[in-house]
């Protein structure tokens, strides 16, 4: 007999409800299926394809290229009768003995589901109980609405509230955007209490009214945010981190930045600002020019005592709002990015530039950068800004002057222990160190006229150098820092700070 | 809603299809006093109709942002008023923004809508599922909210295992009690019978009592609502020891629901027989047995294939209940029955409880969700 196995041959079909009766014949695999379902008897009706039905014992698998799958059984099928006798709502025992009862035939009314509805029919994961989100566990977040703004948009005024963390602006939401997602919070967490939101009000606000729902609005948010499970939930991490698509570009954040001095100077920028343009707004606020900017660059404090400098593309707002490694009110800093001692000292004729170096060698030295030794004395004596000139004078001479150094970390020429990198203008050191960074004895220096080249490996995430000693093959070493981006960019400083210089003298 | 009296300016009116010919479901409101009277639908029933926004003064204009009408199931707790769980939310866009200039009529069909909770009003919590159609303006929208009733029905066998328990207080009181079913349909009839194995109080009579308990809430705040649906005295006078009473409760002359199990979550509702003996002191023994109830649906299906015949269940009656899978005697390792120690005569009730050993069917740990897989194929 010809069996056509693309079209399995159904012996009657009621299409319109999606039943299909089958015939199976058994192979040398058996049947060549699983039925799955209820051990008990009875119990609610369900509507499947439109029709109510007690609960089906359902095929769960089929068994490719056997006798079911044959015979048109498709996994998900939910089985209303088994050789002619009706099985709705009956224990799986009972389906199972009437399976066997025929022998090697069997034939099968099936009702077809689609695989969505066999979703639902079969909830994977079921909560018997109460819902097993843990509501108790409880974080209290710096999360706080501490002011509001208008924005002008399409003709339409709105109250925008700004949304803070840690003091730091994150994103800000117009009302209507709060409401949102308090009812999308609700849907998706059934088992707890929300607090209210404040009341809607078709009117115009007076400020009064403003504030006060600028007031529960902030309520709202940190009883919200303060249970873990929410906090961490997909809503609410994209509720604070996006504003409207069409305030994404133009919305204003405010960012603080700290100067040298530890000051702390704030800008409104656009929130996907660069860090270029964050850097021109603070150098415009305090007031310095063009000439300044080439000597000072927007850094990122990453840990104690280490900044990095950012790259012009990176946007420093959401570094702003990720990086709480400091006490202090923001992760950003200006810093001195000049490797050469002469162009500083031709820019300290600008008085308010001088400070800004002068700031910078006292932290210096405080960290240790600049090893004052004996001398440490006659500069705290000249710490004063009315003798920064002088102060600066002195600090020039200490070793250390200018140099950045880095952190301490593992490089491949060396099998024990790390190295403390520095680079200034005219050499690239490295100082033996213990695996925990005490500093040792140690030290290798490669002056600049040795360096041949230099690159990064962004997989193996390192900073390679390659030297050439006199009378000896060009080496390469490898640093294991993960401020290698950052390291090649102080070393194509140097590079081009030495080139202006041959060119100048 | 309209502020400052300035009225609406348009009424709304939702009609559905096939109302004439839908059952009515009498739904009890909030304060317990009126029935209100909504159609009745099902599981995967499509809810359709039209929708008709009448304009109040002829030639006047509506301008709206859009007009939409939404289906919604939804948890109303009352102790937490405003904070609705919607558990089911449909909605479709009848009309986009713009201007209307005279009465309008909207038709709408939301196709096989799941339903899977029924309708409930009790004295915590709500459930309902309604239709709301929102005319969205600029200060404030026009809204118009019909309620429908869902059923929730069920399937059970006919004959299910009985509930039979032999309980009692040491050397005063033991008693074996048998109720015929352990899930009854909303009208069907609770056969039963009290026998005195042991008799040494002055019992005055006995009543029985179904219970219903509506527990609200999750977690730490949670409520337990209990109401006595309906009571009456099954025993009047002193039985003696061997003396068999008879019970026979028609349920279909109560106000019930079926039972509910931690519906979306929020609530349960569970039904109990509560079988009390008061004695000449006016001290109350009491034992509670947890009923399922459930709804029998009356709708006839067609019949699927040419040959279907249905599930072959043991036919008993009523008196054989030995064949039928009973709970073995409970008695502990000396033969007597286990029970608690009397409280104190001060105290007003006692709970005659028994100790559970794995023989005893107790319908509440029968969990439907359990379920088996087998494969077929392994044959001998």
């Amino acid at each position: 007999m010809s069996e056509d196995l693309e079209r399995p041959k159904y012996l009657h079909t009621d299409s319109e409800r999606g039943i299909k009766v089958v015939v199976i014949h058994k192979t040398d695999t058996g049947f060549g299926f699983n039925v799955r379902g209820q051990v008990s008897e009875g119990g609610q009706l369900r509507s499947i394809n439109g029709n109510l039905y007690a609960p089906l014992q359902h095929v769960s698998a089929v068994l490719k290229g056997g006798a079911a799958e044959k015979a048109g059984v498709v996994k998900g099928d939910r089985i209303l009768e088994v050789n002619g006798k009706n099985v709705e709502g009956t224990t799986h025992r009972y389906v199972v003995e009437l399976i066997k009862s025929g022998g090697d035939q069997l034939t099968l009314t099936l009702l077809s589901v689609s695989p969505s509805d066999a979703e639902k029919l079969e909830p994977t994961e079921e909560t018997t109980g109460y819902s097993y989100i843990d509501y108790t566990e409880k974080r209290s977040l710096p999360i706080s609405v501490p002011d509001y703004h208008y924005v002008e948009r399409k003709a339409e005024k709105f109250v925008v509230y700004d949304i803070y963390m840690a003091g730091r602006h994150l994103c800000s939401h117009r009302y209507n955007e709060f409401v949102e997602l308090h009812n999308n919070l609700k849907r998706e967490f059934i088992g707890f209490n929300f607090p209210k939101l404040p009341g809607k009000w078709p009117f115009a606000l007076s400020e009064q009214q403003i504030d006060s729902r600028r007031r529960g609005l902030e309520q709202y948010l940190e009883k919200v945010c303060a249970i873990r499970v929410i906090a961490e939930s997909d809503l609410i991490q994209e509720f604070l981190t996006e504003s409207n698509e069409e305030n994404c570009g133009l919305l204003n954040v405010e960012i603080k930045v700290l100067l040298p001095s530890r000051e702390v100077v704030t800008v409104g920028v656009s929130r996907n600002a660069t860090a270029d343009i964050v850097f021109e707004a603070v150098m415009r606020k305090v007031g310095l020019g063009g000439k300044a900017w080439q000597a000072f660059s927007l850094f990122e404090i990453m840990e104690y005592n280490f900044e990095r400098k950012l790259q012009p593309g990176e946007i420093p707002h959401s570094i702003y709002i990720q990086n709480y490694t400091t006490a202090a009110a923001t992760c950003l800093i200006i810093k001195r990015w000049l490797f050469s001692i002469s162009e500083e000292i031709a820019l300290c004729h600008n008085d308010q530039i001088a400070t800004l170096f002068f700031h910078q060698a006292i932290d210096d030295v405080n960290r240790g950068f600049i090893y004052a030794g004996e001398r440490l004395y006659q500069l705290k004596v000249l710490q004063d800004p009315g003798r920064k000139h002088d102060y600066l004078a002195l600090a020039r001479e200490l070793p250390g002057y200018g140099e950045i150094i880095f952190p301490h970390c593992g490089c491949d020429s060396r099998k024990d222990g790390h190295v403390i990198p520095s680079i200034g203008l005219q050499q690239f050191r490295l100082r033996a160190c213990s695996e925990d960074g005490t500093p040792e004895s140690q030290i290798i220096e490669f002056p600049w006229d040795i360096v041949t080249s230099w690159e990064i490996d962004e997989e193996g995430m390192a900073f390679c150098l390659q030297y050439k000693k006199p009378e000896k093959n060009p080496r390469w070493i490898r640093i294991h820092t993960p401020y290698y981006v950052f390291l090649s960019e102080c070393c194509d400083k140097v590079y081009q700070e030495r080139r202006s210089q041959e060119e100048v003298g | 809603m309209s502020f400052f009296g300035f009225g609406q300016s348009a009424d709304i009116d939702i009609i559905l299809d096939g109302a004439e010919a839908r059952k009515i479901a009498e739904v009890r409101t909030e304060e317990g006093r009126l029935k209100e009277r909504h159609p009745l639908y099902y599981d995967g029933e499509s809810i359709s109709g039209k929708v008709n926004v009448t304009l109040r003064k002829p030639g006047s204009r509506l301008e709206h942002q859009g007009i939409k009408i939404e289906f919604i199931g939804q948890v109303e707790l009352y102790y937490d008023r405003g904070n609705h769980h919607e558990f089911q939310s449909l909605v479709k866009e009848l009309a986009r923004p713009g201007e209307m200039t005279h009465s309008m009529s909207f038709n709408f069909e939301f196709v096989n809508v799941e339903k899977h909770y029924e309708s409930y009003t009790g004295a915590n919590v709500k459930l309902r599922y309604f239709l709301r159609v929102t005319v969205i303006k600029r200060l404030s929208d026009l809204v118009k909210e019909t309620d429908i009733a869902v059923h929730t029905l069920s399937s059970y066998p006919d004959v299910n295992s009985s509930i039979k328990m032999e309980v009692g207080i040491e050397d005063c009181l033991h008693i074996e009690f048998e109720y015929n079913k352990s899930k009854y349909h909303l009208k069907d009839v609770i056969v039963g019978k009290i026998y005195f194995l042991l008799v040494r109080i002055k019992i005055k009579h006995m009543e029985i009592a179904i219970i219903k308990k509506e527990t609200t809430g999750a977690g730490p705040n949670v409520f337990t609502e209990n109401e006595t649906i309906a009571k009456y005295e099954i025993m009047d006078g002193a039985p003696v020891r061997g003396e068999s009473i008879p019970i026979r409760v028609f349920l279909a002359g109560y106000d019930l629901t079926p039972t509910m199990r931690d519906i979306a979550k929020k609530f349960s509702v569970r039904y109990y027989l509560n079988l009390v003996l008061v004695d000449e002191e006016e001290r109350r023994y009491f034992k509670q047995q947890e009923i399922i109830l459930w709804r029998k649906g009356d709708r006839i299906r067609k019949p699927i294939s040419h040959s279907s015949s249905t599930v072959s269940n043991n036919v008993h009656s009523l008196q054989s209940t030995a064949a039928t899978p009973s709970t073995p005697e409970l008695k502990s390792p000396d033969g007597r029955p286990h029970a608690f120690t009397r409280q104190d005569s001060t105290n007003e009730t006692t709970d005659l409880m028994s100790k559970l050993s794995t023989g005893e069917i107790n319908p509440t740990s029968e969990d439907p969700r359990v379920t088996v897989e087998t494969s077929p194929v392994a044959e001998e």
